[in-house]
């Protein structure tokens, strides 16, 4: 079935506005460059958005933080985005970024190259990321010792394409990422398929596994992959002792029946819908928009028409 | 190019152009679009000539000749690729070019677009026999030289048969022999492998590369106006045709091996 | 050849197995022969003769650069025929590039050869003479129209073929070619006017006839450059649909309209460019794809299937266009209205 639409006719999403010069925005701006208030509540960083090159403030009494620079006193910011004050810093965090990472963030990633020892890891981030050979769970056993023949077999575990999930252990020094997949829950990805949304929408959460009801189960990587794959039982995992290559490095994905494949489709359009939208991901958000889709029977492809999307925004997002 | 009009005389043109040569018109014998086909009938296809290993220092090679299509390939492999990553199977690369003295118009020796469309047709052909998972890291090159040129069809067809042999030649192992022949529709019949004036006049051109040893198909190209069903019967018309063509690169191969 | 997304194995493999089952399900709901929205405007370049922009499976919501998106434009130019590359009768040209932006994996090399192979599949479908234009002649032997169709890649998510076709085929829909008329200069009867005479229908017998000073050396655009006559040709321009092959068996199932990661986990598709016109359906183009084989007993049956899905496409298309002919008369009027 073939259904033509039209492109959004680009007048009524903006209008044209015409240039303001810079000495009319000091009156928006509540902070005036050269006020020396140590108060600090010359300024609410609620949600004021500033761009590169805009003063945000004197720099004697604030500090400067991310995404922020000083020149001549002031602190100056250097990206699109919204302000951020703690205490006495200044910060500025971007609307659309690539996805920076911290000590302990769970990433899903894709392996881009095999070298020798370790994998570098394609994280969404300024630089791929690097497994050590020293940082997986090797068969047999967690806590068996790193053979020579593992090292010939590097394949055997991971390769080029294949997708894993993992936790940042460290930076190097010149700022890649060392991950770990040192649990049993982390390691590659199977029974499902990706999603990829911009890395600002996934908040830190206590947990980024997430089980649905409809035998559903995500894996929200904080660098904007998210695995959405079958539900996975927890005691069928494969335990401590005798962790056999064959289950946890195998590419065979399990029997995935009907429904469940009809379920994964769903929950991947609604996060499509959803990240479209600019609408912050968390387990709770997406298990009401299941719910919603369910409740109001809609076909899992017409998820994505535009009408669709608009009730689906109204519902969930105002909840949000 | 000077517009010196001069009121007071007649001028003569203001453009000038040197005559254009043509071909002597009045040649009863040359064939034109509306007479029967000349020497053979519609169903037949020129006659080939299939020499495996002429060129010794290639790890296989062929030679073939359909009357004014010349074509030499080389096959190098499969050796270590450079420069690129791991790949688990192994990469199949044809590069076709022509002989500068190949055509009417005398091409320049540098690669070119038409050079790649060929090759892109060839590997097309090709790829699905050649059992490239057997070599991981490695590259298999097919290298073919277009000496004569009769029409981009027929370069075409032939060009696959030279390669498929010439990897038989190699030694490299393959699912089966792959034949290729071409078509054209003139008016309301079908004739197999036309030469570069019969191609051009037809309404319609068809090239399809096969296996005939598994009856699998593994390259269709069809190129202007046909109705499905002549486009239908111009494949089956290929494919019986390729089966025979199969039997000429096995009778060529197995001959080239046993000692004279 | 083409570029693709890396996926792993379990990914393809879970891919391969959904498509395969007895109720087929796609990564994103779809039926096997569903179409992603197709969003089509045309008139996007108002410098061109005509133009159109295509995006096949834009997520609502979102500003352009999901999906595929395809622009394409036609430009019409004067040649010379007998010292410039000209041919009687005009000719067609067309060129696919791929901007960088939609491919940003590649490297320029890649992306060159990738843009020809897209160049070569359109050019050699498009400019064949069956489908040649009657009207692109100016002055006959002399001076005729040189339709160049250029087609941009923005953004692959997969099908671009199809995308690239629909845009084809709507950009020259939408091309009008200015009307021209020719002119004579007679120095005989007025000394220095000139006289604009009426094309005579038949042109000189031989170019070494004399009588040639005295006919039609020059023409004049005899209107508004942007008013003018449609193409004229035999058939209608071709609708392309792909078919992506499922197995190699006797009785291969096909979907239609793949994204970037079902066409990585199922490389061999099946290009069918169909023409529909009161005088018949032609089949103007195909073209196997990809690493794999079919067998000639199924070619029957897809190219059935082929005709019956390029023939909805074709009808649903023949729609679009006309509303957004009507479209564009209405904002033409009301602009008009407003002086």
């Amino acid at each position: 079935m073939v259904t033509f639409t039209s492109f959004p006719n680009p007048k009524d999403s903006f209008s044209y506005a015409p240039p303001k010069f810079s000495t009319e925005d000091k009156n928006d701006m509540d902070i005036d460059v050269y006020e020396d208030d140590d108060d600090g509540e010359d300024f609410d960083s609620g949600t004021k958005l500033t761009c590169p090159g805009e003063p945000i403030t004197s720099s004697h009494a604030y500090m400067r933080g991310h995404g922020t620079f000083i020149d001549q006193e002031t602190v100056i910011s250097s990206v699109a985005g919204t302000i951020e004050r703690v205490n006495k810093l200044v910060s500025v965090r971007a609307i659309r970024t690539r996805y920076n990472a911290e000590v302990g963030d769970l990433i899903v990633g894709r392996i881009t190259e095999v070298q020798p020892r370790r994998w570098k890891v394609d994280a969404n981030s300024r630089q791929d990321a690097v497994l050590m050979l020293s940082s997986i769970n090797l068969p047999g056993g967690v806590q068996r010792r790193k053979l020579e023949s593992d090292e010939l077999q590097i394949r055997q575990f991971f390769e080029e394409g294949d997708l894993l999930v993992a936790e940042v252990q460290s930076f190097f020094a010149d700022g890649t990422m060392s991950l770990h997949t040192r649990s049993l829950t982390y390691g590659k990805l199977r029974n499902g398929q990706l999603v990829c949304v911009p890395p600002i929408l996934i908040r830190r959460l206590k947990s980024h596994f997430v089980s649905l009801p409809c035998n559903v189960d995500l894996i929200l990587g904080l660098n904007g992959y998210i695995w959405v794959s079958k539900h996975i039982n927890q005691n069928r995992r494969p335990g401590e002792e005798g962790l056999d290559a064959e289950s946890v490095y195998s590419n065979q994905n399990e029997a995935i029946d009907a429904p469940t494949r009809m379920a994964i489709s769903r929950v991947t359009n609604l996060i499509k819908v959803l990240a479209s939208h600019f609408v912050p991901l968390s387990d709770v958000i997406l298990l009401e928009a299941y719910e919603w889709a369910i409740e109001n029977d809609v076909e899992v492809k017409d998820l994505t028409q535009t009408d669709v999307c608009e009730a689906l925004i109204l519902t969930v997002g105002t909840k949000g | 190019m000077s517009t010196n009009f001069d009121r007071r005389r007649i001028n003569g043109p203001e453009d000038s152009f040197s005559p254009v040569l043509v071909d002597d018109d009045e040649d009863e014998t040359k064939w034109r679009p509306g007479k029967p086909r000349q020497s053979r009938q519609p169903q037949d296809i020129r006659p080939i000539f299939l020499q495996p290993g002429l060129i010794s220092q290639a790890n296989g090679s062929a030679y073939i000749e359909t009357e004014r299509t010349k074509i030499a390939c080389a096959v190098y492999g499969p050796r270590q690729s450079k420069n690129v990553g791991y790949i688990e199977r192994g990469r199949l690369n044809v590069q076709v070019k022509f002989a500068p003295f190949s055509c009417h118009k005398r091409r320049a020796p540098i690669r070119d677009a038409e050079d790649r469309s060929i090759a892109v047709l060839i590997h097309q052909s090709l790829v699905s026999s050649v059992r490239l998972e057997l070599f991981p890291k490695s590259t298999i090159d097919v290298f073919l030289t277009i000496i004569e040129n009769d029409g981009i069809d027929s370069c075409v067809a032939t060009g696959t048969v030279a390669a498929s042999t010439a990897l038989a030649d190699a030694g490299i192992e393959m699912l089966g022999l792959v034949t290729s022949c071409a078509a054209t529709l003139m008016g309301e019949e079908i004739w197999l492998d036309p030469n570069h004036d019969e191609a051009t006049a037809g309404a319609s051109t068809l090239v399809l590369a096969c296996m005939p040893a598994l009856n699998v198909v593994t390259s269709v190209w069809q190129n202007g106006t046909i109705s499905p069903k002549q486009g239908l019967e111009c494949m089956k018309a290929c494919q019986e045709r390729c089966e025979t063509i199969h039997s000429i690169v096995a009778q060529s191969l197995v001959s080239n091996f046993t000692p004279e | 050849m083409s570029a693709t997304v890396s996926l792993s194995k379990s990914e393809k493999s879970y891919i391969r197995t959904a498509l395969g089952e007895l109720s087929p399900i796609r990564a994103d709901g779809r039926s096997l022969l569903d179409y992603r929205s197709i969003a089509l405007e045309t008139g996007v370049a108002s410098l061109a003769n005509g133009s159109a922009r295509v995006n096949i499976g834009k997520t609502a919501g979102e500003e352009s650069g999901s999906g595929t998106e395809v622009i394409a434009a036609v430009k019409l130019e004067v040649e010379g025929v007998l010292e410039g590359e000209g041919v009687d009768g005009g000719r067609l040209m067309c060129t696919v590039s791929c901007s960088p932006a939609a491919y940003p994996h590649l490297s320029s090399a890649a992306l060159d050869d990738l843009s020809y192979d897209m160049t070569i599949i359109l050019n050699q479908c498009l400019s064949h003479p069956s489908l040649h234009p009657k009207n692109l002649v100016i002055i006959p032997k002399r001076r005729s129209w040189l339709l160049t169709l250029d087609v941009i890649v923005l953004s692959d998510s997969g099908n671009v073929y199809d995308a690239l076709f629909l845009a084809a085929r709507s950009a020259l829909c939408d091309t009008k070619v200015p009307k021209t008329r020719s002119v004579q200069y007679q120095p005989k009867s007025n000394a220095l006017g000139e006289q604009d005479v009426e094309m005579s229908a038949e042109a000189p017998a031989s170019i070494f006839s004399t009588k040639e000073v005295k006919s039609t050396a020059d023409f004049e655009l005899a209107d508004y450059w942007d008013e003018g006559e449609p193409l004229d040709i035999n058939q209608e321009w071709p609708v392309c649909v792909t078919l992506n092959l499922l197995s190699a068996k006797s009785l291969p199932t096909y979907f239609l309209d793949a994204t970037s990661q079902e066409e990585a986990a199922i490389p061999l598709r099946l290009l069918l460019l169909f023409s529909f016109s009161p005088s018949g359906t032609r089949l103007q183009s195909m073209r196997l794809m990809g690493d794999g084989e079919i067998q000639l007993e199924s070619m029957t049956q897809l190219l059935e299937s082929g005709e019956n899905h390029a023939r909805k496409l074709f009808q649903a298309l023949k729609n679009k266009l006309q509303e957004e002919d009507f479209r564009r008369n209405q904002k033409a009027l009301a602009r008009f209205d407003l002086r």
